[in-house]
């Protein structure tokens, strides 16, 4: 038999709580694998002489301090659980039906003003944004216009004058230039584009002044014609003097005269 | 009678008074455990303190399918390994010189006195080095079985005979030391 298995089988027999019958066969069994009997007897005796050692006795002041210990315990316990439960109690609370419906039309309309807010910034925004391109598309077709109105080509002055037909606030500069153009250009369709937009333009007095004006400058019959059917259409009394005066001309032609004649009757 | 594999489960659930029953049936065994491994009351019973606080912080990782006694000894172990590591590096150390007189210093001295042989065993026991003490104590007065001191310590039942043995022999040789003066 081996060291370790001779250690291990003395271990089994004095600890094991093998009794009677067995640890009598146990102990002719080591002796008879060379276990000495001397050695055998020596640890026997030791391990009675453990086994009769009296339990020792914890003082009372170990219960004492364990009970205070538990007590202490359970307290802390108590005032964790208290604040657990006040916490699930203002959960609970806060989840009550009245205060869902309360907070849920909260969170409806707090939405509803952010998307509004929204909306209304954007568009504002856009709408911005499109007056100021729309102020900056009007500003160039009044420099365009103002410049193609003074070529020689009676093309670019025609351009010029559609150009400021798209124009909705004519400024008096471009009034002044469709004026001059009404008075003072040699081409009679220019002139006569100048009169039908200046026609559009007479909610401005100056329009109407310059255009009551320009009835005595003309030499053109078709344009004279055309500015006595404006006058009509406008009502404009104030342009019966200038009529008047184109009617005193000598070489006027008859279909114009006749056509005075009507409007200032009409005017009158 | 309920069993303490129960009454833990009670503890558990929340119902801590219940550790005073357990604390009843295990506190003088614990304390005869602490008691041979130190040789300090006060610091014996300090040391059952913490064993059952210790219960009281780890109550919900309690499972109750094993043996209570291992599952509290194993804490014991942990709770005396934690004190000596703590003692280590307040320069505590296992001077077999300090266990001299510590049966004698405190209420053992009157039951010492009564028995000498116990006297000279009980000093013996406190001159073995701490591993063999534990072991010692474990399987002799306790009763728990080699199985069961294998899984509170961690090593395999083999080991722990072996193990059992050495200290037996070192026990053996001190006290025949011992016996002489």
């Amino acid at each position: 038999m081996d060291k370790k298995k001779k250690i291990k089988l003395i271990t089994e027999y004095l600890f094991n709580n093998t009794r009677g019958t067995d640890k009598r066969k146990m102990r002719e069994f080591l002796l008879e694998h060379g276990v000495a009997e001397e050695e055998l007897s020596e640890f026997e005796k030791l391990a009675r002489e453990l086994n009769a050692i009296p339990e020792r006795e914890p003082g009372e002041k170990m219960k004492i301090n364990f009970y205070n210990n538990l007590e202490e315990y359970k307290n802390t316990i108590s005032e964790r659980e208290a604040r657990m439960l006040s916490f699930k109690n203002i959960w609970e609370e806060l989840w009550q039906p009245v205060l869902v419906k309360r907070l849920a039309y909260a969170v409806a309309i707090f939405v509803f003003g952010c998307l509004a807010g929204y909306w209304y910034t954007s568009e504002m925004k856009y709408k911005t944004q499109v007056n100021t391109m729309f102020s900056e598309m009007q500003d160039m077709q009044k420099v365009m216009m103002l410049t193609l109105i003074q070529q020689p080509s009676p093309t670019d002055r025609l351009k010029a004058i559609s150009i400021s037909n798209q124009i909705s606030n004519a400024d008096d500069k471009v009034i002044d230039a469709l004026l001059n153009t009404l008075n003072n250009d040699p081409n009679v369709n220019v002139r006569l584009m100048a009169v039908e937009t200046l026609y559009n333009f007479a909610d401005n007095p100056k329009v109407r002044i310059g255009l009551i004006k320009s009835i005595t400058k003309q030499e053109s019959p078709i344009v004279q014609v055309t500015l006595a059917d404006v006058m009509v259409l406008l009502q404009e009394k104030s342009s019966v003097d200038e009529l008047k005066k184109l009617l005193e001309r000598n070489n006027l032609n008859e279909s114009v005269e006749s056509k005075l004649k009507n409007s200032i009757e009409l005017l009158i | 009678m309920i069993t303490d594999n129960e009454l833990m489960l009670m503890v558990k659930s929340g119902d801590i008074d219940r550790l005073g029953l357990i604390f009843e049936r295990h506190n003088k065994p614990l304390y005869g455990y602490f008691l041979n491994l130190t040789g300090k009351t006060d610091i014996s019973e300090d040391l059952v303190q913490n064993v059952f606080m210790r219960i009281l912080k780890y109550r919900t990782n309690y499972r109750g399918d094993g043996n209570f006694n291992i599952w509290i000894y194993r804490i014991a172990h942990n709770v005396f390994v934690d004190f000596i590591k703590r003692k280590k590096k307040l320069e505590f150390s296992d001077n077999l010189n300090e266990w001299d007189n510590v049966l004698t210093d405190t209420s053992h001295e009157e039951e010492s006195s009564k028995n000498e042989k116990i006297n000279i065993l009980e000093s013996a026991l406190m001159k073995l080095p701490q591993k063999k003490r534990e072991i010692l104590t474990l399987s002799r007065y306790k009763e728990l079985k080699y199985k069961e001191i294998s899984r509170i310590l961690g090593c395999s039942e083999s080991a722990v005979k072996v193990r059992i043995f050495r200290a037996m022999e070192e026990l053996k040789n001190i006290y025949n030391e011992l016996s002489k003066n």
